[in-house]
């Protein structure tokens, strides 16, 4: 079953410094029907003006993942981190037992665009860690690039996560096509970073996400004049 | 029962106690508690800094990314926790903030709230007073 979460749908905060639209339930924004996904808790796609941010807060019991999608962002947290993320990187922060940090718009001139992800943890009060990986635009041309896994499998380098959670990208060009087949009992989530894909022929644009269940072939085609940029998480 | 609410109220140019103002927020934290954490404020940012020209990145970074304590923080917490340098003194900049605690305080909404001052010491000294004092908070907002 493949259940469409059309982008305009979603939460929206305009705050000036901050441009956000919330997937699932967030801050000021509450759908009881859209609680989050399996173990995927938040999925906020946030614009942020140049020399803005979020100022030091706390997490705790999450698995943070944030992908910048244009411009660089700035964290920094209460373990000593202080990174710049950028496009073709990944961050992924264990919040554990606790841990403050800040997010800010590292450039005073440019917008910062970013999806933050919120996984549910395997288990409470881990020690808290930051990772941090690149990667080349090509991994992700033309197939499913893993970001973030359980552990590491394969020459390409990943961040891991305290869940049971595959998390990938991929960039597909017009006419280019990806295929997955989740396991028998998992679930998957599709979100449409940029452009226009078809999934499984159902056509999806920038913003909209399917939470899909019971499906054990999935195809996503780049479509449109650009082609479409998605993220795949194969959840519990 | 609801998570306590945990207010750190801090000032730090160097960063120094900033830093001992986050141990104590993240010892919260492992008590989960929920926590706000406030500066209180160069009113003149840009004075401060040709004042203390040494702690200019710290200073630049910490006016940028924290804002000061308003009432309604003060209102929400169940616990208050003051992170302030060993050498400090008052400043002329903090005197509507303090004027406000002390108008809620005759006003009788600061009743029943926990405050606590941060002890100079070791970032595990601080963290270890932030779960004590988030302890606490959750044992105050029991019902009997």
């Amino acid at each position: 079953m493949i259940k469409l979460r059309r982008s305009e749908e979603r939460g929206h905060s305009e705050l000036g410094w901050l441009n956000a639209y919330q997937t699932f339930s967030f801050a000021n924004y509450h759908n009881p029907d859209y609680m989050g996904f399996r173990t995927l808790r938040v999925l906020n796609d946030d614009r942020i003006a140049p020399g803005k941010g979020f100022g030091p807060h706390a997490h705790r019991d999450m698995e943070i993942i944030t992908y910048v999608i244009e411009g660089h962002l700035l964290h920094r947290d209460s373990t000593g981190e202080r990174h710049v993320v950028g496009p073709n990187e990944i961050q992924t922060m264990s919040a554990g037992s606790g841990i403050i940090h800040s997010e800010f718009n590292a450039s005073d001139s440019e917008l910062v665009r970013l999806l933050q992800i919120w996984i549910e943890p395997a288990r409470e009060d881990l020690t808290p860690s930051y990772q941090q990986i690149a990667f080349a635009p090509e991994e992700k041309k033309g197939r499913l690039r893993l970001l973030a896994a359980p552990q590491a499998s394969g020459p390409e380098p990943v961040t891991i996560i305290n869940q049971d959670v595959r998390f990938f990208a991929a960039d597909l060009a017009p006419g280019k096509r990806v295929d997955y087949s989740p396991a028998a009992e998992r679930h998957a989530w599709i979100q449409v970073v940029k452009g226009h894909v078809t999934l499984n022929g159902e056509s999806m644009k920038e913003g909209d996400g399917a939470g899909i269940s019971a499906e054990r072939e999935l195809s996503v085609l780049g479509a449109g004049s650009d082609g479409g940029e998605i993220l795949l998480f194969d959840l519990p | 029962m609801s998570q306590p609410i945990v207010l750190v109220i801090f000032y730090s140019r160097s960063g120094a106690t900033e830093k001992l103002a986050l141990a104590a927020g993240v010892g919260a934290v492992q008590e989960r508690a929920l926590i706000r954490l406030r500066r209180l404020p160069d009113v003149n940012p840009q004075r401060t800094i040709e004042r203390f020209p040494e702690s200019t990145e710290a200073l630049v970074r910490m006016q940028k990314e924290y804002v000061a304590p308003a009432e309604a923080d003060l209102l929400a917490a169940d616990a208050i926790i003051f992170a302030m340098p060993a050498d400090l003194k008052t400043s002329e900049d903090w005197k509507p903030h303090l004027d406000m605690l002390a108008k809620l305080r005759t006003e009788g909404k600061l009743e029943g709230k926990l405050v606590a001052a941060l002890n100079p010491g070791s970032v595990e000294d601080a963290t270890a007073q932030g779960r004590k004092v988030a302890v606490m908070a959750r044992e105050v907002k029991k019902d009997p």
